[in-house]
């Protein structure tokens, strides 16, 4: 054992892992002395524009003063980044321009790469406390589904909030592999367009169907006469009416009973907005699950073969639906995990930290 | 095989803040041990100092000694020299005093000066002469006094004159 070792052993070390989503940022920290695992902290804090705020930098500069040996890891969010299945500078041209970018050879037979000016960026933007180790999202999907890559054609999936990573591995190999930003994808008028067609369908509930509404606009018979009180001002016929007192108190009771049904219509349709929102991201993930997919059978130079198991590693305990498209769609086993990616990445910092 | 995009900055157990406060103690305790060993050395020097000043006052006490001994040798030789020299104006003046006692018709041919002792050898023309001339006044000096005569062939007489001074009885 190195003395440098030795003496980190004696010492108190912290593993500081953030993972930044699109509104927050989650923490975890895990205090260990020598093997065992003293103290774990896990925190989420809201951020805007993807900067650390200055609550969320005064907490881990607190934890990073605990001890002389603090890493601090972050999982890389560059838009640029992706892995090839080659370690070859020369090979993995053929699959993309790596001029700019920076690259990290796995198992001597795949690579992941990112932009070098994103990572610079994301360096900057943690300058405050500084990083230590930047994380690719396939290294640690490959390394939560490790289990899993030796077998069979198989595909990896990691579902955050704004980013979806997809892989494939066989017997160990990296075959394929795609990084999707989620934000861009929304901005996809097309996928949106038809996601607006078949999610009411696939649903089984309308929005105009108003019978699924918690009140029945149609119940309310006197809406129909607002109009023809409007009417009213000009007919002759009013001065002759001698119940007019009971027809203002009719107004009265229609008034009400129109702003409680606008009420009930609204907090309807955001039940069912949500609802929405849930399932179109699910649709989302699914398509471009399906589209990945699809461009991997394709061509030729991806070395096709026929995937027959899905590992979905998602950070929200929803995707039920996105199972049922995968697998009634796709024909696959499909099998999800939820994973806590703050957590991962100190897992993996510690491990890097070993070497 | 490295997982991470970037290096992990290297760890020390020393801390900024600390490396901080080490260097300014260092600098303090450099600037205090310095001082010390120039103290230290400064005290050396005094201490080796002051040996070779109570060596050199050693040297210069038994040169003084010396100096005294020979102060008291040269003062003891003046207070001789001024003795001689006195006595030797006394003996001067004694033998102006002589010669002026010697009158003209006496010549002396020699005279033996002595402490207490005068022996005068002369010629003198006649006994009479010679006695009341010479004697008388020699008479008066000294305490005792023989004189033997011979005749010469001219007729004069050369005269031997032996006087003494009695040392008990000039202390008297």
């Amino acid at each position: 054992m190195k003395l440098s070792n030795l003496i980190k052993n004696l010492y108190q070390q912290v593993f500081i892992g953030i993972v930044v989503q699109n509104t927050q940022v989650k923490v975890c920290v895990q205090m260990l002395k020598g093997k065992k695992l003293e103290k774990e902290v896990l925190k989420s804090f809201d951020i805007s524009q993807a900067k650390p705020s200055s609550e969320l930098n005064s907490f881990v500069k607190k934890y990073m003063d605990e001890s002389p040996f603090s890493y601090v890891s972050v999982l890389n969010d560059s838009i640029t980044q992706g892995a090839l299945p080659t370690c070859s500078m020369h090979e993995a041209e053929s699959f993309s321009d790596l001029g700019s970018c920076v690259t990290l050879c796995n198992d001597d037979n795949w690579m992941v790469y990112s932009e070098k000016s994103e990572l610079n960026a994301l360096q900057k933007r943690f300058s405050v406390t500084g990083l230590d180790f930047i994380f690719s999202p396939f290294l640690l999907l490959s390394s939560f589904f490790a289990d899993k890559l030796d077998g069979k054609a198989s595909l990896l999936v990691l579902i955050q909030d704004d980013f979806l990573s997809l892989s494939v591995f066989c017997e160990g190999k990296l075959l394929f592999a795609q990084h999707y930003n989620m934000t861009d994808a929304v901005e996809d008028e097309s996928l949106s367009e038809e996601m607006d067609e078949s999610t009411e369908e696939s649903l089984g509930f309308d929005l105009d169907d108003e019978d699924s509404l918690s009140i029945n606009l149609d119940d309310i018979d006197a809406l129909d006469e607002l109009d023809a009180l409007d009417d009213l001002d000009n007919l002759d016929e009013l001065d002759d009416l001698d119940e007019l007192d009971d027809i203002e108190d009719f107004e009265e009771s229609l008034n009400d009973a129109v702003e409680e049904s606008e009420i009930a219509l609204e907090e309807a349709k955001s039940k069912h907005e949500s609802k929405i929102d849930n399932f179109s991201d699910e649709y989302k993930h699914f398509q471009l699950i399906q589209g990945a997919l699809n461009q991997f059978y394709a061509d030729d130079k991806y070395n096709n073969q026929f995937v027959e198991d899905v590992y979905i590693a998602n950070t929200s305990e929803e995707g039920q639906d996105l199972v049922k498209f995968l697998e009634e769609e796709l024909f696959v086993s499909v099998f999800k995990r939820h994973i806590y990616l703050e957590k991962e990445i100190a897992l993996l910092s510690i491990q890097e930290a070993k070497q | 095989m490295r997982n991470s995009f970037i290096k992990p900055r290297v760890k020390t157990l020393i801390s900024p803040e600390f490396k901080l406060l080490f260097f300014f103690f260092s600098i303090t305790l450099g600037m205090l041990l310095t001082s010390y060993t120039f103290l230290k050395v400064k005290a050396v020097m005094y201490e080796s100092n002051i040996a070779e000043l109570q060596a050199k006052g050693e040297t210069l006490k038994t040169d003084i000694i010396s100096m005294n001994g020979e102060i008291t040798f040269i003062e003891i030789e003046k207070q001789h020299a001024e003795g001689i020299y006195t006595s030797n104006t006394v003996l001067k003046e004694s033998i102006h005093n002589l010669f002026d006692l010697v009158p003209q018709r006496i010549t002396l041919s020699k005279a033996d000066l002595k402490e207490d002792e005068l022996v005068l050898y002369g010629i003198t023309p006649s006994k009479e002469v010679y006695e009341f001339l010479l004697l008388a006044p020699l008479r008066s000096i000294f305490h005792r006094s023989y004189t033997s005569y011979y005749a010469m062939d001219n007729g004069w007489y050369s005269f031997v004159s032996k006087n003494y001074l009695d040392r008990e009885l000039a202390v008297q």
